[in-house]
């Protein structure tokens, strides 16, 4: 496999902020990477250091093999930030021949106004264009020279739902030709859907590095919920922490599940509408910022 | 290629075609004080005052342009995120800036034709036609290093900083290079500051062209001083600027 990224020991500060603290990584090619965090916890601040916008303080950062301020590298890897491109006064299908002109081997112009689904639209002024269909063309453009390192921030705020269908189908497709995708979002469900791995920043640092089934073993749980007349003395149910109990309607979380039915059957005829959920994303990033 | 032709194209339809209200302005506001000082205000002019004052109000048209357009411009690219391209696309700052100089010189000429058009037809200014030919020229260079710091003022702070420092900068300088007010009217040590000023090089040598049929050095040399200062200031606050 190749390696697309490597970062080595990597730490950078604003002033005297430390933005990133001592981070280790590589991501081969192929992979679908969610970087994960809270608010403020690096990960656009990583993303200017992958293509070269912020400069470092120490360690080392390598994209495509080459370092990334390199020009050549640039050919190869599109960007959607979460700030949009918008330029006034000049027409969507304007920008798209823009970004197209910038590359050798482009994608052809049809390809992007669709994947942007501008419609009757192309022809607006881009800062005319509503906020989801900025996203797309945004999306489109960081598509036009078919770029083998996809960087994908936030790439759904302000879409509405069939948009982000369409978006992640489109995601999944270019993951499907092998392309290198490195995701952020705050729709967790979106990343769990997607990513192959998950890097999760936490206060700066990378606390976890690995599959979402490496993550599921480490922070594995199952949410219960059901409605009963009986009261939690009564319940006395040892093997899991009782979350929330109101109006007879009880929520476990779970981590032996087998053991906690096992006590639960025995109470069973008056136990009602059992749930058991599996962790979830959102779950286990809960933990993660708790911890 | 492709790519710079396209973007002087596109640019050439957002900062001049689909943006008039701001053409106008560089031509409405050195055409009123052109008109108010020789059409109504002109008691006690000198006889040639309405061709030297033609050439003043031309140069203070491409400062406008110069200085403010440019400003503005690249100020709301870097609002709009067009600079981000130059770090993350193969988009070289050469095309970037080639491309809107190149649209600016076009505006120049456009402005420069306007003014001479309002002067030839309105205030009855006579010249040969390379003489009109010679100010269009001459005051569209003269706005290289202009454009250079209007370039470079955007990489100041953010727009209330651009804003005050291009207003700073085009007023002090359309005064004291005397393309408001003769120059004679200011003590000795302000005109010697004064002719020092990439305005009045391009003033000077308009006049003396077209006057004297002179090329005077002095002022192609002071010309040439101030596109390379305007040169390296802009490579040097673009190397060590984190605008983006």
């Amino acid at each position: 496999m190749t390696k697309v990224i490597t970062v080595q020991n990597l730490s950078t500060k604003y002033g005297q902020k430390v933005v990133l603290e001592n981070l280790s990584f590589t991501i081969q090619a192929g992979e679908i990477v969610g970087l994960l965090g809270a608010n403020g916890a690096g990960k656009t601040t990583l993303i200017k250091v992958l293509l070269g916008m912020q400069e470092i303080n120490s360690g080392q950062v390598q994209i495509l093999q080459q370092n990334p301020h390199s020009q050549s590298i640039k050919e190869q890897i599109g960007v959607m930030f979460q700030d949009d491109l918008v330029i006034k006064r000049v027409r969507a299908v304007e920008l798209i021949e823009l970004a197209r002109s910038l590359y050798s081997k482009p994608l052809a112009s049809k390809n992007l106004e669709q994947i942007a689904d501008l419609g009757k639209d192309g022809k607006n002024y881009v800062n005319k264009l509503s906020g989801g269909q900025q996203r797309k063309l945004n999306f489109a453009l960081a598509l036009a020279g078919d770029p083998t390192l996809l960087f994908l921030d936030e790439p759904t705020a302000g879409m509405d739902t069939t948009s982000r269908h369409h978006f992640w189908h489109y995601v999944r497709q270019l993951a499907a030709q092998g392309k290198t995708i490195i995701v952020t979002s705050h729709y967790l469900a979106e990343i769990e859907d997607i990513a192959t791995r998950i890097l999760f920043l936490k206060n700066h640092k990378l606390i976890h590095d690995g599959s979402l089934a490496d993550l599921r073993a480490n922070f594995s749980y199952k949410s219960v919920t059901f409605k009963s007349n009986l009261t939690p003395q009564q319940l006395a149910l040892n093997s899991g922490n009782l979350q929330s109990y109101e109006h007879n309607h009880y929520l476990f979380v779970v981590q032996d599940i087998d053991q906690f039915l096992q006590e639960l059957v025995s109470q069973m005829s008056q136990i009602h509408d059992l749930q058991i959920k599996e962790t979830s994303l959102d779950d286990i990033f809960q933990q993660l910022e708790e911890k | 290629m492709h790519n710079f032709r396209l973007w002087t194209q596109i640019n050439f339809k957002r900062l001049i075609g689909r943006n008039l209200r701001s053409f106008i302005f560089c031509i409405l506001v050195p055409a009123a004080f052109y008109l108010l000082f020789t059409k109504v205000m002109n008691q006690g002019m000198p006889r040639d005052f309405k061709q030297t004052y033609l050439i003043s109000m031309v140069i203070y048209a491409t400062l406008l342009s110069s200085v403010i357009t440019v400003s503005n411009n690249t100020l709301a690219d870097r609002e709009q995120h067009v600079w981000r391209l130059l770090k993350v696309t193969p988009l070289n700052i050469s095309t970037y800036y080639g491309s809107l100089f190149l649209n600016i010189l076009l505006l120049s000429v456009i402005e420069v034709a306007a003014m001479e058009l309002i002067a030839f037809l309105v205030v009855g200014v006579e010249l040969t036609l390379s003489n009109w030919g010679l100010i269009i020229l001459l005051a569209t260079l003269g706005s290289l290093p202009l454009m250079l710091f209007g370039a470079s003022i955007t990489y100041l702070g953010d727009g209330n900083t651009v804003n005050l420092v291009s207003s700073m900068l085009v007023f002090p300088v359309a005064v004291l290079s005397g393309l408001w007010w003769p120059l004679s009217m200011f003590p000795h040590w302000l005109q010697k500051i004064g002719q020092l000023l990439p305005t009045y090089q391009t003033y000077d040598l308009i006049n003396r062209v077209i006057q004297k049929h002179s090329w005077p050095l002095t002022s192609i040399l002071g010309e040439i001083i101030w596109l390379i200062i305007g040169i390296i200031m802009i490579l040097f606050v673009q190397k060590h600027s984190h605008a983006v």
